[in-house]
This record gives structure tokens, C-alpha cells and sequence, in this order.
């Protein structure tokens, strides 16, 4: 299920000036309306029960001791919350390292696709060259091939390289997949910026890049938002390569980290449940923050129809 | 209905990255009693770095996987880059 | 517009660019390993031995004037080691020293990639009575040694002792009194009476393995050579499981999906009476359960037609070659195998493992009554390939889980035992063939 999907709904609810233009409805609530916006809202909520209950049960796991999660009977709530399992994980797993690791990687990652993604969105939608349309459609392409069939080539390129085992080697395998999604969004919402206002800029002295610093990227802050937040939560929760490459624990992010002690203990779920709280915050924290321009970002660059 | 391209666009998506998608299989079932929640995604990494360890094997089957996908990608990226007015 | 400037500083930025990347990865390829020893020790499943493990290591760094930053020290999680090792194998970078069951030795010595150990295999055969046969055989090829003998370990019958004790009945000596006991003591859904590891793991390879020597089936024979899976033996003990989990209802559905640590939880959770498991179980409840602990008995294996043989597995540590520090490895291997640093490990660790000195097991830890059927398991029991030796291609037959795949062909998809069987004989005859030269 894409992210495109969810929030676009969302979105084209909370804006009606868009719902209601094309289908050209009165404002009055007549019953069947009602009924239709009532249906609307109940598979709403079944949404998120559907997405929000597991993410309940893992903070409950989190704080239940090991005789509650193995006991025969499951609880909803825990009879006797402890903070054990924070504890066993920073006590018996060099969790702070991972975290750093990960940090590092999806910060890293994102720069790098950040930066190449303008400046390929920009010479796609404004520059005109040869093997511009064949440029646009392979970059579609690529994004839709999974990493799940690429693992294997790219373990033996970076092995060759020896690139596994290292931060560098997963910043700049990272990429392979971000890419290609930001210039594509980004191409569609440079398309929007009017090209008036850079050939005004052209005129007044800048050369193309500057037009591309001062003019379009200001107008396209938006698109920019959303496209460093996916970028960052792709790198974030990227498991594949990250446990393919990577072998020893001072090269281990948060997703890969963690699942190697979970048959050290009989008993993990608690802590593995408590660092996935912890690992799961970062994109959180970061899409609350930006909320208001992802979704604009969305519904005015993204995806049109 | 006019919203129907999106529909498609959206669901032909979806349909791609669910298919390649192999932590879900992988952490549930690992492709199941007797191999019968077996995807292709999962049975490649198995090939390749399970027992047995034929990182060749487990490639081929990645390669047996991709012409299924190319023909949904070529469609979809044309639908896709349609919508950009491209 | 393009002037000449322009193009200029473009080529010569791209120039520039090119070559740091370039210089870049040729040192990075060239770079020379700066620590003198990687560890990946696998995780034990009892946590106070892995302790007791990592101490030691440091010990002996101590002692050889080894720093702890010069070294790379990992646990890892069982399920995790192969695929890493493979990863690492491949890209030429495998750790020094790692600890893998019975079967991969020979395996990876096959492939190249392992140090010959023959001295500290000498030097251990002289201390303690020396090494069982079962532990020198699982190393050996052509007179020399590739890998160090860690340990042995039977796999009992883990028991809830109380349980049989309370409703007053006797260990179970045959298969038949075990089916009976079972129905008699449990109570589905909460209590079910055996708990075999049967998901697609190796701990059901061995699980089912060890049932059928109680048949009268067996995987090769001495020559390595002959597969004589397919036989009335084997069919019998396959109709047996399958009637276990059909038929009498006394193995939990679930236990198709368990892992190797599935049946642990399950015991450790309460929800079996018997499970077929080395100590691993029963370390882990020193630490973590002292109640289960005092109840659980570890009892021989019952009795089918051709007798009763338990299980034997034998662990060993595996020295890779692509290592500029050979010594400091093969010196940790020798300190962990010290009969005194082993006795420690083992003893403190609540019998995780047996010691694979014969004369190790006087002391007072193994005259404990628990362990009373220990000598007679360790004399009667046997490898996975018994009668043959543990070799690649019996390495291969358990890590493409060929026994446990049998096993869901006739429980999840409803085969006749016959009919799998054959397609499993099948298959093993397939892997040994193609590991004849070497």
C-alpha cells in the first residue's frame, strides 16, 4: 500500500473546494449524501483501527513483563507495566549504536539523493537534450524494480567493491531506489512552476543554476518536503540491503540490528517490541512536524487526475 | 468514471511493490508449511543465502521473476508519465 | 551560452571528481584489516554461558597482550550466523573464528576455506582421556583436523517430571506407553504432551532422525555412499509423527510453524510435557526459571522396534583462512578448549553442552541425578548420518531441511508416508551424487 494513497484521500477530503468541483454537487445534505458521507467516515476509522491496533499492541508488549507475553492467555492491557524491556535493550544490545548507524545512513542517503534528484528533475522537465523522454521513462522504470530481486547483484558488485560491511557502502546503495522516485515527483512539480518566472530570472543574468536555486525551489518547497521525507523514511526503514551488507555490529542500523538478537534470548519479544517503539519514532517525529507540507505537497505536485 | 485512470495507476502500483515486497512473507511464514506461501522474493533470498548457499541459483529465480514485472512496468510507466503530460 | 571558461571549469571539475573516486575505492579495496581477530560466537540460548564465553575471550587476550579494541567481538543469533556467514564467505572477508554444529566442518572444508587445526586436535586428544570418537570423526579428513571439537550433546527427553509424578506415572520406555502417557496427561489446548520441533528448521531434520533409528531407518550407510533412506523403517517412523499429530492429537498444530526455538518456548512456556531437545532448555531455566528447573527431567529417548538411540550433536569451532592472524584465533580456540576454562563454561553454564573430553565427566556437576542417563546416551547414540560420518553432503541433506520437507508433505499436504519418502530418498541420493569427488 503506498503512502500516495492514504494521505491523497485524506487530503482531497479537507480541501472540498476539489471534491466538489467536478462533480458539480450542491452543498445541500440531502439523506443520501448523508448516508454516503457516513459510509466515508466508517471505513475511516476501520483504516485506522486497521494501522493504529498494531502499533497499540507493540507499545503494550513493550510494557509487559516475559510471563504476561508468554503466558497462555493474551492481555490487551498489561496487568503489570514495567519498564524492563527499555532497559534490557540498552543494557544488553548496543542499541545507540545502531540508532547512530541509522541516523547517519538515512541522513547521508537523503543529501545525496536530495541533491541529485534537482538537479535530474530540473534538466528533465526544463532542459531539452537528447534522450530526455528515454531518460524520464527508465528513471520510472527503475523506481519500480524491487530491491528484493536487485539484492543479489548489487552484494556482489559491493562486495567486489569492498563496500560491504560499511556506512559508505549503504549511503550509496540507498540511493539506487530513492532517486528515481524524487525526480520523478519532483519533475511533476517543477512542470507546475510557471516558466515565466525563470525566464525572467535567465533574462536578468542568472545561468541555469541559479535559476534553479533562487526561482524553482523556493516555489517548490512543498514538493521538496515530501520528497526528503520519503527519501528518509525509505532509508529508515530499508531492511534488505542493510542486512545483506552488513555483517558486523558496527556497521548495523536499527531494522537489522535488532533482529539478530531475537533468537539470542528465548524470551525477546519484550525488547524487540520496546526498540521497534524506539526505532519507529524518528519518522514519526519528523512527519509531525512537516504534516502540513506533505500534504500539500501531495495533492498540489504529486499525483493529478 | 472519470477517476478511473487514477484507480488503475494506483492499484497496478500497489500490485508492483506488494509482489517484490519480502520482509511480510518472510517474517509471517518464510514461505510456509511446505513451501506453500513461497513468493518469488523469498525463495531467491532462501536460495541464496540459506543452507544450501547457491547465491547463483537464488539469482536466477530473481531473473525468472522479472519479465512477469517488466510487462507491468512498461504499461504502468506509460500511464504514469502520461498523467505528467509528458 | 557556453563559454570557454564554462567548459573548462566543467571538464575540470568532472576531471577531478573522477579520479578522488576512483583513488577512493582502490585504497578502500586495498585497505588491510587492522583487527587481529573477529568472533562471531553464536548465540547459546542460555545467556549466562555467553557471558561466561565473552569473559573468557577477553581473558586470554589479556593473556596474549591483545587489546579489546583490536578485536571484533559478535553474538550472534542462530538463524542469523549462515546468512552471514555466506554473505562474508563471498566476499571474502568470513570472521576468524565462529562455533557451527556437525556437518558444516566438513562442508566448508570441502569448499577451501578452512585452517588446519591438527595441533590443537593433538594436543586435546592427550588432555582428559582424549576426544569421544563421535567428536574426532565429525573433524577429521585424511588424518588431519579442520576444526576444533567444542562439544557433544544427546538430546533427552526434556520432561515435566511433576506432571508425571502427580498423576503417579512412569516414564514412558516405549513409543506406545509414550502415545498413551501423553493422551492420559494432557489438556488441550493448554497442556499438549509433545512438543517436536517440525517447521522447516534443522532442529525437525534431527527431531524426525532420531525417531526413525527407533524404526530401524537411517539416512546412509558407512560408506558414505549408499542412500538407504526409503526403507520399512523409515515409513514407519513417518506414519508414527503423522499419526502423533492426525490421529492421537498429542503434538500442538502449531509446532509446523516453530523454529529451532519454538519447542524452548513452548517447554519454557508450560504448553508441552516432552520435547526432544539438547540442554539448551534446560541452561536457559537455571537462569530464568528456577521452578521449571527443579521439575525437569532429562530422560532417554523410548524405545521403538529396533531399540532406543538418542540423538548426538556435536558442535566445533571453525577457523577461516583468509586471516592475517592465524595464531591469535587458533590460540583462543585452544584457551576455550582448555579442560580447565571448559569446565568453568560448562559448569557455570548449567550443562549447556558435555565437554567432548571423555574423561571430563567425574566431577561433581555430572553426578548429579539429573544427568544419571547422560553416559548411557553418549555411549549408545549417534550423528544425524549414522552409520555414515558427518560429511558435505550429509552438511547439505540438513541445511536444505530434505527430512523436515518429508515431514510437511505428509502433514500439511496430506501425501501418503510412502509416496515422500521416495521423493525425499530422491533427493538425498540427488545431493550425495554430486558430492562424490570430493
Amino acid at each position: 500500500m503506498t503512502p500516495s494513497m492514504t494521505t491523497s484521500r485524506r487530503a482531497l477530503q479537507t480541501i472540498p473546494g476539489q471534491w466538489g468541483k467536478s462533480k458539480k454537487v450542491t452543498l445541500s445534505m440531502t439523506s443520501s449524501r448523508r448516508m454516503l458521507k457516513g459510509l466515508g467516515n466508517v471505513v475511516l476509522v476501520l483504516m485506522l483501527l486497521w494501522t493504529a491496533i498494531p502499533f497499540y499492541w507493540m507499545i503494550a508488549t513493550s510494557l509487559k513483563h516475559d510471563k504476561e507475553i508468554y503466558g497462555y492467555e493474551a492481555t490487551l492491557i498489561p496487568q503489570q507495566p514495567t519498564l524492563d524491556n527499555y532497559a534490557t535493550v540498552f543494557r544488553e544490545t548496543p542499541y545507540l549504536l545502531f540508532m547512530r548507524n541509522s541516523i547517519v545512513v538515512a541522513v547521508s542517503s537523503t543529501v545525496l539523493s536530495m541533491i541529485i534528484a534537482c538537479l535530474g528533475a530540473y534538466a528533465i522537465a526544463r532542459l531539452n537534450f537528447p534522450g530526455r523522454a528515454f531518460l524520464a521513462r527508465s528513471l520510472v522504470f527503475t523506481y519500480l524494480v524491487p530491491t528484493s530481486l536487485l539484492f543479489i547483484p548489487m552484494f556482489a558488485l559491493m562486495s567486489a567493491l569492498r563496500l560491504t560491511d560499511s556506512l559508505h557502502g549503504l549511503t550509496i546503495a540507498y540511493p539506487g531506489f530513492d532517486v528515481p522516485f524524487c525526480t520523478w515527483l519532483l519533475m511533476g512539480y517543477f512542470k507546475s512552476v510557471p516558466v515565466e518566472l525563470e525566464e525572467a530570472a535567465l533574462v536578468d543574468g542568472c545561468n541555469r543554476v541559479t535559476a534553479l536555486v533562487r526561482v524553482v525551489l523556493p516555489l517548490a518547497l512543498p514538493a521538496l518536503v515530501v520528497v526528503t521525507f520519503f527519501s528518509f523514511t525509505h532509508a529508515w526503514n530499508e531492511f534488505l540491503y542493510a542486512h545483506v551488507f552488513t555483517s558486523t555490529n558496527s556497521a548495523r542500523t536499527v531494522t537489522t540490528g535488532l533482529a539478530n538478537f531475537m533468537s539470542q534470548d528465548v524470551f525477546f519479544w519484550g525488547p524487540l517490541m520496546a526498540s521497534t517503539i524506539m526505532s519507529a519514532l524518528p519518522p514519526v517525529v519528523m512527519f509531525l512536524v512537516l504534516q502540513r507540507w506533505v500534504v500539500q505537497g501531495l495533492t498540489l505536485g504529486g499525483v493529478k487526475g | 468514471m472519470r477517476r478511473a485512470g487514477l484507480f488503475i495507476t494506483a492499484v497496478m502500483l500497489s500490485a508492483i511493490l506488494t509482489s517484490a515486497s519480502i520482509q511480510f512473507v518472510y517474517i509471517l511464514t518464510n514461505g510456509g508449511p511446505s513451501d506453500r506461501t513461497m513468493i518469488f522474493p523469498v525463495l531467491s533470498y532462501n536460495l541464496a543465502l540459506g543452507g544450501a548457499q547457491r547465491l547463483g541459483m537464488g539469482a536466477t529465480v530473481s531473473l525468472f521473476f522479472f519479465p512477469v514485472l517488466v510487462v507491468f512496468i512498461i504499461f504502468l510507466t506509460r500511464r504514469m508519465l502520461r498523467e505528467k503530460g509528458e | 551560452m557556453l563559454t570557454r571558461r564554462d567548459v573548462l571549469q566543467r571538464a575540470g571539475t568532472a576531471t577531478a571528481l573522477a579520479t578522488t573516486a576512483s583513488w577512493w575505492l582502490v585504497r578502500r579495496a586495498h585497505a588491510a584489516r587492522d583487527k587481529k581477530l573477529t568472533v562471531w560466537n553464536p548465540a547459546a540460548l542460555a545467556p549466562q554461558v555467553d557471558k561466561i564465553m565473552q569473559e573468557q575471550c577477553y581473558a586470554y587476550l589479556k593473556q596474549a597482550g591483545i587489546k579489546e579494541s583490536e578485536i571484533d567481538y559478535s553474538v550472534i543469533g542462530g538463524p542469523q550466523l549462515l546468512p552471514k556467514l555466506v554473505a562474508s564467505l563471498e566476499a571474502g572477508n568470513p570472521p576468524d573464528i565462529t562455533r557451527l554444529g556437525s556437518g558444516y566442518v566438513q562442508l566448508y572444508r570441502s569448499q577451501g576455506h578452512l585452517l588446519e587445526v591438527t595441533d590443537i586436535v593433538d594436543k586435546m586428544q592427550k588432555a582428559q582421556g582424549g576426544l569421544f570418537p563421535i567428536s574426532l570423526g565429525t573433524v577429521l579428513h585424511q588424518g588431519k583436523a579442520y576444526g576444533v571439537p567444542q562439544s557433544v550433546s544427546p538430546w533427552p527427553l526434556v520432561t515435566r517430571m511433576d506432571i508425571l509424578e502427580a498423576a503417579k506415572v512412569d516414564p514412558p520406555k516405549t513409543w506406545d506407553e509414550f502415545i498413551e502417557v501423553c493422551k492420559k496427561l494432557q489438556k488441550p489446548p493448554r497442556l499438549t504432551g509433545f512438543g517436536p520441533c517440525l517447521g522447516l528448521e534443522s532442529d525437525t531434520d534431527n527431531n524426525v532422525m532420531n525417531m526413525m533409528w527407533c524404526y530401524g531407518g537411517k539416512l546412509v550407510e558407512a560408506d558414505n555412499k549408499t542412500v538407504v533412506l526409503h526403507s520399512k523403517g523409515t515409513i514407519a517412523a513417518v506414519q508414527l509423527i503423522a499419526d502423533m499429530f492426525n490421529k492421537h492429537k498429542i503434538i500442538p498444530k502449531g509446532s509446523i510453524a516453530w523454529d529451532n526455538t519454538g519447542n524452548n518456548k513452548a517447554y519454557q512456556s508450560r504448553q508441552v510435557i516432552f520435547v526432544l531437545n539438547p540442554t539448551s532448555i534446560y541452561a536457559h531455566l537455571a537462569d530464568s526459571d528456577k521452578e521449571l528447573y527443579n521439575v525437569t527431567g532429562l530422560l532417554p529417548i523410548p524405545a521403538g522396534p529396533a531399540g532406543a538411540i538418542e540423538e548426538i550433536t556435536t558442535a566445533e569451532w571453525l577457523l577461516f583462512k583468509h586471516n592475517p592472524y592465524p595464531e591469535v584465533a587458533k590460540g583462543l580456540a585452544e584457551y576455550w578448549m582448555a579442560p580447565e576454562n571448559l569446565r568453568v563454561m560448562i559448569e557455570e553454564g548449567d550443562g549447556r553442552w558435555g565437554p567432548p573430553y571423555t574423561g571430563m565427566y567425574d566431577s561433581e556437576f555430572w553426578k548429579r541425578s539429573v544427568f544419571q542417563h547422560w553416559r548411557t546416551m553418549l555411549e549408545r547414540g549417534q550423528l544425524f548420518s549414522s552409520p555414515g560420518t558427518t560429511n558435505a553432503a550429509s552438511g547439505e541433506v540438513i541445511a536444505t531441511h530434505v527430512i523436515a520437507r518429508m515431514m510437511h508433505r505428509v502433514l500439511v499436504e496430506s501425501w501418503e508416508a510412502e509416496k515422500a519418502v521416495e521423493e525425499a530418498h530422491k533427493k538425498v541420493v540427488e545431493i550425495y551424487a554430486r558430492y562424490q569427488e570430493a
